[in-house]
């Protein structure tokens, strides 16, 4: 007599979804549907959607006396000047350049974050460093930078710990090389408690019994992190990762604007911090849409690619 | 029950954060209305003044040949018979953004309102976006006060567009007094016209009701720590070469005497690279050039690429190398502390930011300390500051198409440009804020003094618009009282104004048409970014100036700079050709 071992098969009824049972679903919850999804939905709707029309100024020599739908009609001249700019190439580069580099070592860093802190036995100290560390979230940017000016200078606080090393001093912010280094250890100072917050929540989802499971099997510490701590919020990790992917583009500018100068143009100059000054010379607006939904296609592109991709590899993904 | 009650006042109190952000904006959307009952008012009003100008339709009526804004005063269609409300959109400085809530309660213009029979409705709601979205709806306020130059394709493109109104025939015969002194001061007169003569607004002067010549005032310009100077028994330098052996000697001398020779910052380079062009710019136009188009006799030359700013990045990286200036001008914003902290000794800044708020620090500290002003240099060729070629920025008052009577509003406005009306912009109230001591408008002292409730500019701003971009005549009295009191502040515009009465280096206020200002904009774009960026290393050294320089200039006419100097060109051409 097979017992146990033999799974009961539901035969589910694969219901379609059709418009009477879409209704059925509004009447009997309409409260709900009344109070919480329509606000956020026309919310989306007149703020995000309807504005969208907008868009065709990238295509237009917008003039701001003759209005969206009089200004004359130029097809892609914005683009292609955006394009033939002699100061193109270096801004895609400059731009992926930073991105790209933000991403690779800003990624992992509140990952590793999470999985050591969480190893630490002690509640209260885990919690302690947790809030100590997500508060660099809330400093305002004009602020950070502030610090980050000063800390530069010649007898500023970055300064001192080279010359202790023995560098001698110079102004890192007036350098092409010292500029990178600057903005990504900062971002990542900045964010990688934040960050780890979502990744702590996962890891609290990862079953328990597995850890013992492996326990029993002889794995120390570190193969327990690495074969199931890891996979068990890989979901979580992979749907990050295409996030920040469609963010790629669109580098933070605020930070860059405070931190740049004409001398490191050179390697802080991005699209968005080219199209500002642009901007100051005459009230662009054409220009700068087109550029942007420049940048908006492309980070929609990567992020379908790197959604598909992930859909590939393995079976998580956005949609 | 209980459960219920809780939840909706749940509901309730989200729903009311919600809504606490709209708050309400009403710019005089009530004084439409009244407007409308008056135009059988101003219907009877153009009659009159169409009969008693009868003669000469066609041209512009000019105003009498008697006519004398010295002894003129307001106009005699004041005080109308039947009220009416006009709009205005102008920028609050920030002093009378401080004490109250619109230009209504400056006393000036309260007595304005009762003499005219005029009401304001003011709005200051002057943002770029509002700007933009004012422009946008059509609803145009009647008068506007905006920088008109900056806007996109100039006026021409406003005009043109329907916005505001071309007010060519209609200032000599409304606004006589401002006609006037345009009359009397061609070069202002050139500069406040379009390329086809069209006037379009009217804009705040400093003037002098003697010669009814408009004054201009200098704000920026160098200054220097006189006692270090006076320390080390040298002149005040007036030439580039002494101004580096000055800087030279800041150097290496314990200047502040803290026994650190070291600590002093000879030249400090404020505000970052965003104020560079006043900082250090400036000094460009001792060596007879800028970097940006400038005036070479009557020719147009792009100054980065010629040797004169060559030598003036030699001077520079000279200044660089040797740690004469703060090694991190371009990044840190906030160097001009050096100069309060009694660590710098010269720079170029502003007047009252810099040299007069420096100078009255600096002496609270210690007595000795002195922070004047100092004269322009002579470059090494011999090359001088030379006089501005007309002025045409700032924010200009014009009147909006969708002004119901804007000969009304010409008027009113125009007042301010009478010697009466000018007393009562820059003075206030006679009598009240300031008495004709012997035929000198002098301030009273409560309204030029700080008290608890407000500080200076603020006291004042309460009496006079003279302060802000209002359209007036301001008296240059006003200056000699309040800014020109002592010695060094008297010094200070004697120092910078020109050094010769040869016109200098700057461009002419020429116009470019909508076109020409969107290609010239799109290859400026490139240069200036290369300009600055070159500029920077090769002051920093990183770029090398007799190497680098051929090849930097090679790049520039790359990038079609003789295109955009041939639409410079052209704007000069037409604005030569005027009248």
């Amino acid at each position: 007599m097979k017992t146990g071992n033999r799974v009961k098969r539901v035969k589910e009824k694969k219901q379609k979804i059709t418009l009477s049972l879409i209704w059925k679903d509004l009447k009997r919850y309409k409260w709900l549907y009344l109070c919480f999804a329509l606000p956020v939905v026309l919310w989306y709707a007149i703020f995000h959607y309807i504005p969208l029309y907008g868009i065709q100024i990238a295509f237009r020599d917008y003039k701001l006396t003759k209005g969206i739908w009089g200004s004359p009609f130029v097809g892609f001249e914005n683009f292609l000047k955006f394009f033939q700019s002699i100061y193109f190439g270096r801004l895609i580069q400059n731009t992926l350049k930073i991105s790209l580099l933000s991403l690779v070592i800003g990624f992992p860093v509140p990952i590793i974050f999470a999985l050591l802190l969480n190893e630490v036995r002690n509640k209260p100290f885990q919690r302690t460093i947790q809030t100590i560390t997500y508060l660099p979230h809330f400093i305002s940017t004009v602020v950070i930078c502030g610090l980050l000016v000063n800390f530069s200078a010649k007898d500023g606080l970055f300064n001192i710990i080279m010359e202790f090393f023995g560098h001698q001093r110079s102004d890192l912010l007036m350098s092409n090389a010292a500029f990178l280094p600057i903005y990504l250890a900062s971002n990542v100072w900045t964010s990688f408690g934040w960050d780890s917050i979502i990744y702590f929540s996962a890891l609290a989802g990862v079953d328990q019994e597995q850890y013992e499971a492996a326990y029993v099997d002889g794995a120390g510490r570190f193969k327990r992190m690495l074969h199931i701590t890891l996979p068990g919020i890989m979901p979580v990790i992979v749907i990050q990762l295409i996030l920040k992917i469609g963010g790629l583009m669109s580098v933070g500018s605020e930070k860059i604007l405070l931190l740049y100068s004409p001398i490191t143009y050179e390697t802080a100059d991005v699209i968005s911090t080219f199209v500002y000054r642009k901007g100051m010379l005459d009230y662009d607006y054409s220009y700068s849409t087109a550029v942007e939904l420049f940048n908006s296609v492309i980070n929609i592109a990567l992020l379908v690619m790197a959604n598909k991709l992930s859909r590939k590899v393995n079976e998580t993904s956005l949609w | 029950m209980k459960k219920r009650i809780v939840s909706v006042l749940l509901c309730a109190t989200l729903l009311c954060g919600l809504s606490t952000g709209c708050g309400n904006q009403d710019p005089g959307q009530d004084g439409t209305d009244s407007t409308q009952e008056q135009t059988k008012e101003s219907g009877s009003q153009e009659a009159d003044s169409g009969e008693s100008a009868g003669e000469g339709e066609d041209a512009a009526k000019l105003p009498p040949e008697d006519f004398d804004p010295r002894t003129a005063g307001l106009s005699d269609i004041f005080p109308l018979e039947e009220p009416i409300t006009l709009t205005y959109l102008i920028r609050q400085n920030d002093a009378m953004a401080a004490t109250m809530e619109t230009y209504a309660d400056v006393e000036f213009l309260k007595r304005m309102e009762e003499l005219t029979n005029v009401h304001i409705e003011w709005n200051h709601n002057t943002s770029d976006e509002a700007f933009a979205l004012m422009i946008s709806s059509k609803e145009y306020p009647d008068l506007i006060n905006w920088p008109l130059m900056n806007v996109a394709g100039g006026p021409g493109a406003l005009i043109e567009d329907g916005v505001i109104m071309d007010l060519t025939e209609l200032i000599p015969q409304y606004a006589p007094n401002y006609y006037a002194w345009l009359q009397n001061n061609p070069e202002q007169d050139m500069a406040s016209r379009l390329d086809d003569g069209t006037l379009f607004s009217m804009g705040c002067h400093l003037g002098n009701w003697e010669t009814m010549k408009i004054e201009k005032t200098y704000i920026l310009g160098p200054q220097i720590r006189q006692d270090w100077l006076d320390n080390l028994n040298l002149k005040m330098p007036t030439t580039t070469d002494e101004l580096y052996d000055v800087l030279v000697a800041f150097k290496e001398n314990d200047c502040n005497g803290n026994g650190d020779p070291d600590d002093e910052i000879p030249y400090v380079i404020a505000g970052g690279d965003k104020r560079l062009a006043e900082t250090m710019y400036s000094l460009a136009e001792c060596f007879g050039t800028t970097n940006d188009f400038c005036m070479n006799g009557d020719e147009i030359v792009f100054g980065p690429i010629t040797d004169n700013y060559k030598e003036f990045l030699t001077y520079m990286n000279r200044l660089y190398t040797e740690g004469l200036i703060n090694s991190d001008f371009a990044v840190n914003e906030d160097s001009f502390n050096l100069i309060l902290q009694d660590q710098g000794g010269f720079t170029i800044d502003a007047m009252n930011s810099g040299v007069v708020a420096a100078h009255d620090l600096l002496k609270s500290q210690d007595e000795t300390y002195n922070y004047v002003s100092g004269p322009w240099l002579t470059g090494p060729d011999g090359q001088q500051v030379g006089r501005r070629r007309g002025d045409s920025g700032g924010r200009m008052t014009a009147i909006s198409t969708t002004c119901k009577y804007p000969e009304i509003a010409l008027a009113w406005l125009d007042y301010a440009y009478s010697y009466a009306g000018s007393q009562n912009a820059t003075f206030g109230i006679e009598g009240e804020s300031y008495d004709v001591v012997d035929g000198y408008p002098t301030i009273k002292e409560e309204v030029k003094t700080a008290n608890e409730a407000w500080n200076v500019e603020e006291n004042l701003c309460r009496w006079m618009v003279g302060s802000i971009n209002y359209p007036c005549i301001r008296d240059i009295r006003f200056y000699e009282q309040m800014n020109l009191v002592e010695d060094y502040q008297k010094d200070i515009q004697k120092n910078w104004g020109p050094q010769t009465e040869e016109l200098g280096i700057t461009m002419a206020p020429a116009m470019m048409t909508a076109e020409e200002s969107s290609d010239y904009s799109d290859i400026m774009a490139d240069i200036k970014t290369y300009v600055n960026e070159s500029s920077l290393k090769f002051i920093t050294g990183q770029l090398n100036l007799e190497g680098d320089w051929d090849s930097y200039v090679a790049n520039i006419e790359k990038m079609n700079i003789g295109k955009a100097k041939e639409l410079r060109d052209a704007a000069l051409a037409r604005f030569n050709n005027r009248k």
